[in-house]
């Protein structure tokens, strides 16, 4: 080293005192463990035997015999798995175009209207009512006989008496209806806009944006975290759908509303478990395939 | 480019929903003021007295509920602020986090689809304008600029689009120290080179100082008085505006004043000259000294007021002293030079040629210095 001048000797990594304050490794794993064990027995184990069982006989007690992909090729046979396929998608579709624009449009309008007014309104949107009480009100409103809807369709529209839930045709349509009011991610998306700082909005205001352009410009870039986690979510939830279309026509009319996952429970009270796992392979591998698509349209996020 | 004129105007705030009392209070209470075209007001009092919902009300964000005003001569009373062409900077910039900051600059023109030679022109002018190294900062990302880089910015955006009025909200006020310095330099700098009509909103008296031609001082939503900074110093309108402007603070010594003889403070004698007691009610009074208008002795004289030492700060930088402590339990502060030895007692005399009177219970000035010529 060259003499007269301070060389400021890099600062050791490991602490001077033997044992010193360092948080130690161990400590770290401790506190991490139990979300690996949860992860493990209800997440990681069930997939795993869900895979290999689904290869098997996958018998209720007796030996397990390996059968390939026998499960497959019979799951393939059967007219009813392309049509409970055929019935998820559309009722996923569906129900993520239908349910899922209108919660953004409703979110962004509750925060125009004056806080008073807006604080009723969010009472009544994100009431806490019971999921399966709800669904069986909706069962009355769908009612053929006395519905309300049944109502609204012949004596104030004069339409023919509709079918609703019976229609073979829009039993899904019908399905999602519901969800476009109870559904609520509305309340992420209000979460989402109250954190965007007034002065953004009154910043734009002065330099002549009207209200399409302070949404365009400025509402829907700040919520794009929230609203792609959201949509990442209801692609999955929508895909899984149960215990909703189970309540309400429990698969029917014909099968024109049997989810996968329905069909699923189907085969497993018939103890057929190998089939069942199949199945749910199969569904699986789908939802991949939807999130890897969502991933590769939703990656270039201009806020990283 | 235009003067600003408010008349009368009032801005009702309603409490928030279920508050015990749900009456709405005044935000704003009757202000009447006038900015000359050009010229730069800054607004300063404590948080709370509505010295931002002043600077919405101008820019049109909120509206007056009653009273006007008036761009130049023209009523804008009830124009949104997406037409009334106004500037404004944020304390917390409100830069669009998704764009650069050229796109920033540019919203304006996007928004009023004027043409790409006039957006392209007016951004190389700007540029031009807010000094060297600017145009690398219109290439940046918002997030990835700093404080001081992100004000620039906002304050380009707001320059940009040639606004008749340029309205700014503690614009340094997120900035550290040292920044906030340089930045306030800068900014009048800009100030004065675009000679735009400006309201300036802070808390920081330094700073009012610094950017006004004259400063307004308001309290509770009133308007308590406006001047230059030699007539709020020297002629305070009332005993609020004496003791928000100067640092150290006036001293205020409570008194009682009979047959031309000043008892303050509850201990000593004061005579005063016959002009000054002449115009003054007899009973209580409340006596105001700035640091500079005391007479420092450092033993007893007859007729001056004996002052606890708290602390002596000296100022270096200022060559100067302040001696802290307190008359009879009433906070003083007096001017000392800077090599004043240490006392744990020091002998004050009013100089009455500096002298403020005011009311025992109201807040008038009876007396005030006035604004000393100097020239």
């Amino acid at each position: 080293m060259s003499v007269g001048t301070d060389v400021i000797e890099p600062r050791p990594a490991v602490p001077a005192v033997e044992g010193g304050r360092t948080r130690r490794r161990w400590l770290n794993w401790l506190f991490v463990i139990p979300a690996i064990l949860f992860q493990f027995f209800w997440g990681w184990y069930p997939m795993v035997i869900a895979i290999f069982l689904s290869l098997t006989n996958a018998p209720i007690r007796g030996a397990v015999t390996f059968r390939g992909i026998e499960n497959y090729v019979r799951l393939a046979s059967d007219p009813l798995v392309p049509m409970a396929f055929r019935v998820t998608l559309i009722y996923g579709i569906l129900s993520i175009i239908l349910t899922f624009i209108i919660p953004i449009i409703t979110a962004i309008l509750l925060m125009e209207m004056p806080p008073k007014t807006m604080r009723v309104m969010m009472i009544l949107w994100f009431l806490p009512l019971s999921g399966i009480a709800s669904t069986l009100f909706w069962q009355y409103l769908y009612n053929e006989k006395f519905g309300i809807f049944q109502y609204i369709a012949t004596a104030v529209l004069g339409l023919p008496p509709q079918a609703f839930l019976s229609s073979e045709r829009l039993v899904l349509f019908w399905l999602i209806v519901p969800g476009i009011i109870m559904y609520g991610p509305g309340l992420y998306y209000i979460a989402g806009l109250q954190g965007i700082p007034k002065s953004y909005y009154e910043a734009a205001e002065v330099e002549g944006a009207g209200f399409w352009r302070k949404i365009w410009t400025i509402s829907l870039p700040r919520l794009r975290p929230i609203i792609s986690m959201t949509l990442l979510f209801s692609i999955i939830g929508s895909l899984q759908e149960f215990t909703f279309p189970d309540l309400m026509t429990r698969g029917g009319p014909n099968g024109a509303s049997r989810t996968v996952v329905m069909y699923m429970f189907t085969l497993l009270n018939n103890g057929r478990i190998g089939d069942s796992t199949a199945l749910a392979v199969m569904l699986f591998a789908l939802i991949m395939v939807f999130v890897l698509v969502f991933r590769l349209v939703f990656k270039s996020d201009p806020d990283v | 480019m235009s003067s600003v004129t408010l008349e009368n105007v009032v801005k009702y705030y309603y409490p928030a929903v279920g508050a015990a009392d749900s009456k709405p209070v005044k935000g704003l209470n009757n202000i009447n003021m006038r900015i000359a075209e050009g010229e730069t007001v800054s607004v300063v009092g404590p948080s709370g007295c509505g010295k931002s919902t002043l600077l919405k009300v101008i820019a049109g964000l909120e509206f007056a509920d009653e009273g006007r005003v008036l761009y130049n001569d023209f009523d804008v009373t009830k124009i949104t602020p997406q037409d009334r062409g106004v500037g404004m900077v944020f304390q917390d910039y409100a830069l669009y986090p998704t764009k650069e900051g050229k796109n920033n600059m540019s919203y304006y023109f996007e928004v009023h689809h004027r043409s790409a030679e006039e957006k392209e022109q007016r951004l190389r002018e700007t540029s031009e304008l807010m000094g060297i190294g600017f145009d690398m900062l219109m290439g940046r990302q918002v997030d990835t600029l700093s404080g001081g880089e992100k004000q620039r910015v906002g304050i380009a955006r707001a320059i940009v689009r040639e606004p008749n009025v340029f309205l700014m909200d503690e614009p340094i006020s997120n900035l550290d120290a040292k920044l906030r310095e340089r930045t306030r330099t800068e900014i009048r700098r800009l100030l004065k080179k675009f000679g735009i009509t400006t309201l300036y909103v802070t808390h920081d008296q330094q700073e009012a100082i610094f950017m006004g031609d004259r400063i307004a001082v308001m309290r509770a939503g009133s308007l308590e008085q406006i001047g230059t900074f030699d007539e709020l110093y020297y002629a305070p309108a009332n005993l609020f505006v004496a003791t928000l402007i100067g640092t150290p603070p006036i001293s205020i010594l409570p008194g009682e004043l009979a047959h031309g003889t000043l008892r303050a403070a509850g201990q000593t004698e004061l005579a005063l000259p016959e002009q000054l007691s002449g115009g003054l009610p007899q009973g209580s009074l409340r006596l105001g000294v700035r640091p500079e208008g005391w007479l420092v002795a450092r033993e007893p004289e007859p007729g001056s007021l004996a002052m606890n030492v708290t602390r002596i700060e000296r100022l270096f930088t200022e060559r100067a002293a302040f001696a802290h402590g307190d008359v009879n339990g009433a906070p003083v502060n007096a001017l000392v030079p800077l090599d004043f030895p240490d006392a744990k007692m020091l002998y004050l005399r009013p100089d009455w040629e500096r002298a403020y009177i005011f009311a025992a219970d109201a807040e008038t000035a009876l007396h005030v210095p006035g604004v000393p010529e100097l020239f």
